[in-house]
């Protein structure tokens, strides 16, 4: 069973590298990177190094994601594009928010979460919210940033 | 209570995209009841908020006096920014963004831990990039561009220096860093983590070399995001946490003290040299402002506890009056539509409550008595000396004098000048920048006058935080 979900995050792992380097929308690529990152964090996890993990979550999941939104937004002057990511900018903390409730609720109706526990360490969810739980709320409030930067950067310009 | 100083501006944040046509009074608000928090806070002093047993979630928050004097001058960088931006604009994106960045900087003041310290500054230097480059000009968008690649390399300094420091430690806590780098094995690593930790946080609070982002982002700021940038972003995202980490968790020796006062001499020489003859107002700011960091390093690193008070009332000073110069210049560029120093020649006669503040702030920041910056550039002086310092100490009285120098210029173009034609239909600034320059004009007067008073109330306290660590560390006797 241990082998067989490495081997499941080891297969997202290079999917979503190869949808990386593959896709030419760069925002596309940006969000693909993020869920390696994320991904990373739970074999980080796995292999006994939740601080490792919480670390590997925060900055390559949550902070580079953002920056890297941002600085699309940036330079990028498609009003299409726009919508896209304010929208996907606006569903990250909800997401987090999402992905942190399912932690903490849902462990007892889905068994299948304990695949993200580690066999050396406290469960992630004890890791995630009673060790790093600021951490969570600096993440949601870069993460909330993000969105009004996006916001910001895509208005039209003022008269 | 002291969650509330970050729960109360996310909560701002939140709300303004619901009120979006009430979006300044919601921050002015939020500003408001933030400053009765932070004096309630300072009243009732050291504060250590732990569990919320509802939550599922468990942290602790502390508050020391140096820290809780960090959060005092937010609140009044906060509060003077409020006021200049009512005449400002009423995007909700920036005052939800300068709601963020002020969450970012009191979380940075009430963590005990390295890496939600580093999660914090990252917090209020994204909000920072995204306010810098608010006008959407071209300026602006180089201003932010400059401000995020050095704060990107930054970054990695400092995470590189926490990495390793869990790696040697064993724990990211400031408690369990303070013990672990003081095992014998693990003085060499944590000497090289602290020069990690020191270089980005330099970069981010803008020391000479890395001081060139400054001038730009200061400059190319909206006018109310310059004071808080000036008055206090800088000194949260990067020179507190300097202080912070060097002095109270790893422990500053001999050594570590030194290299700091040549960092603090170089930067305070060449900021002051790089202010003199520039033509652009904001600039010129930036670049004193530079200089006075230097000055503030001079004395917390200085080894002597008049020094050390020296350098913290230093701190305090260069919050208040660099926010009050940035408010007259906003008012200045506001009547003039000019950032252009010789555009203001004359100018004291039609805005005299905004030269009369100005006069204060400048005199103050070069060392005129009887205002307050007089006394902690003296404090700090003394404390070079008595440290046997002599040169940095004869190099830091020609900087001051420097600062009168460029200053006195400026006065007197300014308000003995010849009035140009230009200046000619122009009024008073706003209410909503007067308002605010007499309030830090008066708290410079009365903190000068009243030093006493307010060293032993305030600032005492604060730099006997950093002096307890610091002889700590010595006692320790570990590190070189």
């Amino acid at each position: 069973m241990t082998i067989s979900i490495d081997l499941v995050l080891f297969a997202l792992i290079v999917g979503f590298a190869l949808i990386t380097s593959a896709v030419r929308d760069l925002i596309r690529a940006a969000l693909s990177l993020a869920v390696i990152s994320a991904v990373l964090s739970i074999v980080i996890f796995r292999l006994g190094a939740p601080y490792a993990a919480a670390f590997e979550l925060s900055v390559a999941a949550g902070l580079i994601t953002v920056l890297f939104i941002s600085a699309i937004s940036l330079i990028n002057p498609d009003k299409e594009a726009m919508k896209e990511s304010v929208m996907i900018t606006a569903g990250l903390p909800i997401a987090t928010v999402a992905f942190g409730a399912l932690l903490w609720f849902g462990k007892k109706y889905l068994p299948v979460l304990s695949f993200m526990e580690s066999p050396h360490t406290a469960p992630i969810r004890e890791t995630l919210w009673n060790l790093r739980s600021l951490d969570l709320v600096g993440q949601i409030l870069i993460i909330l940033t993000g969105v009004f930067l996006v916001i910001l950067f895509f208005k039209e310009k003022r008269s | 209570m002291i969650a509330l100083l970050i729960a109360i501006p996310v909560a701002a944040a939140l709300i303004v995209p619901f009120l979006r046509k009430q979006a300044h009074i919601v921050f002015f608000a939020m500003t408001l009841l933030l400053a009765a928090v932070a004096a309630y806070v300072a009243l009732h002093g050291f504060a250590v908020l732990n569990a919320m047993p509802p939550w599922p979630m468990f942290f602790t928050l502390t508050a020391d006096k140096f820290s809780i004097l960090m959060i005092v001058l937010i609140a009044i960088v906060a509060l003077v920014t409020a006021f200049a931006s009512l005449s400002f604009t009423n995007d909700y994106t920036y005052y939800a963004l300068a709601s963020l960045a002020i969450a970012g900087m009191n979380g940075i003041m009430l963590v005990n831990d390295i890496f939600t310290l580093y999660v914090f500054i990252e917090v209020a230097s994204l909000a920072t990039f995204a306010l810098i480059a608010f006008n959407r000009n071209v300026e602006g968008f180089e201003a932010a561009f400059k401000y995020i690649i050095l704060s990107t390399v930054a970054t990695t300094f400092i995470l590189l220096g926490i990495f390793i420091l869990y790696g040697i430690t064993g724990g990211v806590s400031f408690a369990e860093i303070s013990v672990g780098v003081k095992r014998p094995e693990s003085v060499k690593p944590g000497l090289f983590c602290l020069m990690l930790l020191a270089a980005g946080f330099l970069v981010k609070s803008g020391f000479v070399p890395f001081h060139t982002w400054v001038p730009d982002a200061y400059g190319a700021s909206p006018n109310p995001i310059s004071i808080t940038l000036a008055g206090i972003i800088t000194k949260a995202v990067g020179l507190y946490a300097l202080i912070r980490i060097a002095v109270t968790v790893i422990g500053v020796t001999p050594a570590i003290s030194m290299i700091m006062l040549v960092i603090g001499i170089i930067t305070a020489v060449t900021g002051a040299v790089l202010a003199i003859n520039q033509p652009d107002g904001k600039r010129m700011l930036a670049y004193s402002s530079i200089s006075q960091m230097g000055y503030i390093v001079l004395g917390i690193f200085s080894g002597n506890p008049i020094g050390v008070v020296g350098g913290v009332f230093h701190l305090f000073n260069h919050a208040i009056l660099k926010s009050l110069l940035f408010i007259n210049m906003a008012s200045l560029e506001s009547s003039t539509k000019s950032r252009e120093l010789e555009k203001y020649s004359g100018i004291g006669e039609k805005m005299p409550v905004t030269s009369g503040t100005f006069a204060v702030g400048s005199l103050s920041i070069a060392g005129i008595p009887p205002l307050n910056g007089f006394f902690s550039k003296l404090f700090i002086l003394i404390g070079l000396f008595a440290a046997k310092q002599t040169a940095i100490g004869v190099l830091a009285t020609l900087a001051s004098v420097l600062t009168l120098w460029y200053f006195l210029v400026f006065q007197r173009k300014v308000i003995f000048g010849k009035a140009s034609e230009a200046v000619a239909s122009v009024r008073e600034a706003p209410l909503t920048y007067i308002i605010p320059a007499v309030l830090l004009a008066a708290i410079s007067i009365v903190t000068g006058i009243g030093f006493s008073p307010t060293i032993s109330a305030f600032i005492a306290p604060a730099a006997d935080v950093l002096m307890n660590a610091a002889s700590d560390a010595t006692s320790a006797g570990v590190l070189p």
